[in-house]
């Protein structure tokens, strides 16, 4: 043990200090400030770094720290029907018991702590004043009052925190802010937003899904529209509805009239049989023989003639037919692979079902003082251990 | 550390006093000058402990580097050839080499422990050769060998398949947490053996038996989020998550939570700093 005295003005503070006898130093010069610090320091280590921290930290979050108002939202991502599952080893897994996330959920959770969402919520509300209160304490509030994007979100991701439950698929949102009605007010935004991003997702994909169909549509619709008007040019040119048609009838038409000639000649060959020649019955009959057949001649020569024409006429007519019908035939196809892809995007729709709506806090939760004190000291007190610990390990190689 | 390299003129090993410098005016040792002899101390032990297992016949301490990667290796192309994918699409290869290498570490350092004082008991007689300076000295030698497999092999993978590690940072730092992990718990087995022979018998059973929980064959997004939170309490959980964010980068999720491994591996160095504090009174030479 040393005793320190005030240094004498007469005296060689050194070789005092070097000739003084065992146990009693004599006059010693006074250490310097930064040596005594030192010495002191040494001394109280523990206080200096585990207790006064400690203390100060405390302090801190007892005295000075602002209340924090966490407000929580739970909500469900959820398609109506899942995809066909994959085989191998995925299947496997699942059966297994391991559960594959739904990308859906993700997708909205990755939302949700993106800078898309932030620059969205400033949008909606005053996101750098919310963090930004009277009332809050100087560490933990935003620091800059007109902050760059990043900093905003990295500040928006320590106070907003969304967690997905892969077993039971429901993600849950935690918001904490300086006021109880401005953590509910950015929970119930930020659930609004991510419910108009599915509403986004389902709009886009229903228009991917139904583009194509529809397109398939109007194409069938423009060759059933051009077939139709080609019809009816043919129909207006040829001055006829329905050749085929218009053929069978001429044919039926002559076919009545050889039958009508046919009794009509049997008629008169039996009446020659028993009447005279200028009977009025026979100048009858002869007559309309001759009239039926001069119209039946006129016929078959109508049809013979126009029947090369008629033939062609035909032809066009039947082509033209037939392109109607496949275009109707194409356009029904159409409409039903448009009704199916409909129905297949309606059950690939994903929805964001709320499970509970955000709270308004009552009590502060955070800072949880206590918890952060404790586990300041702890940690110190561990580092302090260790640092002890190796510097007395060092200590043992002194020379 | 100061191995060989920084000897490079030969100093008095330990024994003499250093020259002027080491000692401040109140003839207190400095501390920088102790730590520094305890670096050189170790870098002896280094060498010693090199020497003593590998030899210096044949390829000698070569086989330091190749015993971990030629394991690593075989289990990879068993399972590269068994042929089955992993969910998430990784490389076979890569996964399971990289799941095998940080816990062949964890293996050696813990299995290794309880002999520590044993063989080189000896060495104790030597007033600066303490317990700790032999157990961090073989723990450094084993953490740098499988460093170097792993960088062999991470090296070969990226050339044959063409995928590098995505930040190489992560990966040396995941292999630093396991070996902080692995020192914290060899130093606590060691200090325990000295007292009963129950540590020697007991550790490759257990390191053996806690093979599939401590995280090196599975991922954790596999589990679901109950058993994820479970398996989250197993630090070397965190260490081999941190090597796959490494190598992987954002191909899968990883989860992992560096301070609650730093935390969870200073506690343990500090209980087997005090126990091997303890031990060392008890140590019979």
């Amino acid at each position: 043990m040393t005793i320190w005295t005030r240094r004498s003005r007469l005296t060689e503070p050194t070789e005092q200090a070097t000739l003084a006898p065992v146990g009693w130093s004599g006059p010693v010069a006074r250490p310097p400030m930064l040596g005594r610090l030192r010495r002191w320091a040494r001394r109280r280590s523990f206080l200096l770094a585990v207790i006064l921290p400690t203390i100060m930290a405390g302090l801190w979050l007892f005295g000075f720290a602002a209340n924090q108002y966490d407000s929580e939202a739970r909500f469900l991502v959820r398609a109506r029907q899942t995809g066909p599952s994959a085989g191998g080893l995925e299947a496997m897994i699942q059966s297994a018991g391991f559960t594959k996330g739904s990308e859906d959920a993700m997708g909205v959770r990755d939302y949700l702590q993106s800078h898309d969402v932030v620059a969205a919520l400033r949008g909606r509300l005053p996101l750098v004043d919310i963090f930004r209160r009277p009332e809050a304490d100087p560490i933990a509030r935003l620091w800059w009052s007109d902050p760059s994007a990043e900093r905003l979100l990295d500040y928006f991701r320590r106070m907003v925190k969304v967690q997905y439950d892969q077993t039971s698929g429901i993600s849950t949102l935690t918001v904490k802010s300086f006021r109880s009605e401005d953590s509910q007010a950015l929970a119930g935004e930020l659930l609004a937003l991510s419910e108009e991003l599915v509403n986004r997702l389902n709009a886009r994909l229903l228009e991917d899904g139904l583009r194509v169909a529809r397109e398939e549509v109007a194409r069938a619709e423009a060759r059933l529209a051009a077939s139709q008007s080609a019809m009816t040019e043919f129909r207006d040119r040829e001055r006829s509805l329905d050749p085929s048609r218009s053929a069978a009838v001429a044919l039926e038409n002559l076919g009545k009239l050889e039958g009508s000639l046919t009794q009509a000649r049997a008629e008169l060959a039996e009446a020659t049989r028993f009447s005279r020649a200028d009977t009025p019955r026979m100048l009858q009959l002869r007559n309309r023989v001759e009239a039926l057949s001069q119209q039946a001649t006129e016929e078959r020569s109508r049809i013979t003639v126009s029947g090369h024409a008629s033939t062609q006429q035909l032809g066009e007519y039947e082509r033209l037919a037939v392109e109607r019908d496949l275009a109707r035939t194409q356009l029904a196809s159409a409409t039903a692979s448009l009704e199916r892809a409909r129905a297949d995007a309606q059950r690939q729709q994903i929805f964001l079902l709320r499970v509970v709506e955000p709270n308004r806090a009552e009590w502060a939760r955070y800072p949880k003082a206590t918890e952060t004190v404790l586990y300041i000291f702890l940690c110190l007190s561990v580092g302090y251990g260790l640092a002890w610990l190796l510097i007395a390990g060092m200590r043992e190689h002194a020379a | 550390m100061t191995g060989a390299g920084q000897a490079g003129a030969p100093r008095p090993l330990a024994g003499q006093p250093r020259p002027a410098g080491g000692v401040a005016p109140g003839g207190m040792p400095r501390l920088v000058a102790c730590f520094d002899t305890q670096c050189r101390v170790i870098g002896a032990l280094l060498l010693r402990e090199l020497s003593t297992r590998f030899g210096r016949e044949n390829v000698g301490f070569l086989w330091l580097f190749v015993e971990p990667a030629l394991l690593g290796g075989t289990i990879g192309l068993m399972h590269h050839f068994s042929g089955h994918g992993l969910p998430g699409g990784i490389d076979i290869m890569s996964f399971w080499v990289l799941g095998y290498i940080p816990y062949y570490l964890f293996r050696a350092v813990v299995n290794r422990a309880p002999s520590a004082i044993v063989s080189n008991q000896s060495l104790l007689f030597h007033r600066r050769i303490t317990i700790l300076d032999i157990m961090i000295s073989r723990n450094l030698l084993e953490g740098g060998a499988v460093l170097g497999a792993m960088a062999v092999f991470v090296l070969a993978l990226g050339a044959v398949t063409g995928v590098w590690p995505e930040q190489p940072a992560k990966l040396v730092a995941g292999m630093a947490l396991m070996l902080g992990f692995a020192h914290g718990l060899s130093l606590l087995i060691a200090a325990g053996s000295v007292y009963t022979d129950m540590f020697e018998r007991l550790t490759h059973l257990v390191t053996y038996l806690t093979l599939p929980i401590l995280g090196s064959f599975f991922m954790v997004f596999w589990l679901p989020t109950e058993l994820q939170q479970i398996v989250l309490w197993i630090p070397t959980v965190h260490c081999f998550e941190l090597v796959r964010d490494g190598q992987f980068g954002s191909m899968v999720p990883t989860h992992y939570d560096i301070p609650y491994a730093l935390t969870c591996i200073a506690l343990l160095n500090l209980f087997g700093l005090a126990a091997l504090r303890k031990a060392r009174r008890d140590v019979v030479l």
